[in-house]
């Protein structure tokens, strides 16, 4: 009976020993910069738009995410795409803020944005030109708004007095 | 506060639309040729305070100055957001096109809902007066808060953790709102009470 015993635990121990225990295990390795990926966001006036939440979409499936995560501080993400295609990644900060990139992974996983690859606004028509002269403008546009409105009415009031 | 394109479902964007045409048409009618000078500079300030980042953590919130806004113009308050976020969207991307009704129903509907609540209490002494301007501004801003959370609900997002996100986020805003409302009622109270809803 204990031969028997020792026979079983020694059997045991050897199939234990011989089987894979990495799934218990972890490990790590450095990738290269090739299958890795990175998106910078940032709202309008610059800042970046740190700790928002993403959604990274691969080209197979645009319905459920190939990854979530957040952007750093900085409001950089990275991710590494696995089939070439347009990847959709869309960051939002759970305020009413959401950037959308579009980034077209070649068959050679090149790394190239479909539009300007200095970066794309999302939310209207883009005017470039300094914040200054921008302020200037829509405040001009107001004035002279204003002035085009009390005219026409002016005229309406002569109009009506004169008849 | 400027809600971006893309979020909202088409319901919440036509919903927007249509009120925001309501309001305004409303706000034109009750907006008289003497009001207009005033309604000028009131949406110029409007449209410079969303310029003016406050850095909260992470994230920055603006000024919105909806409060004073109600406060002076009442309805008039509708075209005048109106025209401000249209030149924001357009100038700055602030917002967007596609949810401009949705901007103007949240920033300008707190501001009218402010005229009618607290219109009458500013036109009394400063023991009163000044006490309501300054919840009148921050009242503003939290119900524009609300709003926006409603907004993301209605597009099937979690109201009550997007609404306290964007009100938890907005408490320094209503402070400094409620704040320079207050001043700006202690200043036209000395220098143009007329101008004031209580005093009309």
């Amino acid at each position: 009976m204990r031969a028997y015993a020792l026979f079983v635990l020694a059997s045991l121990t050897i199939i234990c020993g011989t089987s894979d225990a990495g799934a218990h295990g972890t490990a790590w390795k450095p990738l290269k910069d090739a299958d890795l990926k990175a998106v910078s966001f940032k709202y309008s006036d610059g800042e970046p738009m740190a700790y928002a939440e993403v959604l990274v979409f691969s080209p197979q499936d645009p319905k459920v995410e190939h990854q979530n995560g957040r952007t750093d501080r900085h409001g950089k993400f990275a991710f590494c795409p696995d089939m070439p295609g347009t990847w959709r990644i869309s960051a939002s900060d759970g305020m009413g803020h959401l950037c959308q990139a579009l980034v077209k992974i070649g068959p050679e996983a090149a790394y190239e944005t479909i539009d300007d690859p200095e970066g794309h606004t999302t939310g209207g028509p883009s005017i470039q030109g300094s914040n200054l002269l921008k302020m200037m403008a829509g405040l001009s546009i107001i004035v002279n708004l204003a002035f085009v409105v009390q005219f026409f009415h002016r005229r309406g009031k002569v109009s009506r007095e004169r008849a | 506060m400027h809600i971006s394109e893309g979020i909202l479902s088409g319901p919440v964007l036509a919903s927007g639309i249509a009120l925001a045409a309501a309001g305004t048409a409303i706000g034109l009618k009750k907006l008289d040729a003497d009001r207009i000078p005033r309604a000028a500079i009131l949406s110029a300030a409007f449209f410079v305070a969303s310029l003016i980042h406050i850095p909260i953590g992470p994230s920055s919130v603006h000024l919105i100055l909806n409060g004073i806004v109600g406060l002076i113009l009442g309805w008039g308050a509708f075209p005048v957001i109106l025209v401000a976020l249209a030149l924001q969207a357009v100038l700055f991307q602030f917002g967007g096109i596609t949810t401009l009704g949705v901007n103007t129903v949240v920033m300008a509907l707190p501001a009218v809902l402010g005229y009618y609540l607290f219109g009458r209490l500013v036109g009394r002494r400063a023991r009163v007066s000044l006490p309501a301007a300054f919840a009148c501004g921050a009242f503003s801003v939290f119900l524009g808060a609300v709003l926006v959370g409603a907004a993301l609900a209605f597009t099937e997002r979690h109201f009550l953790k997007a609404a306290a996100l964007v009100v938890g986020a907005h408490v320094p805003v209503m402070i400094i709102e409620g704040i320079i409302t207050a001043f700006c009622v202690a200043f036209l109270k000395k220098v143009q009470p007329e101008m004031l809803p209580g005093k009309r």
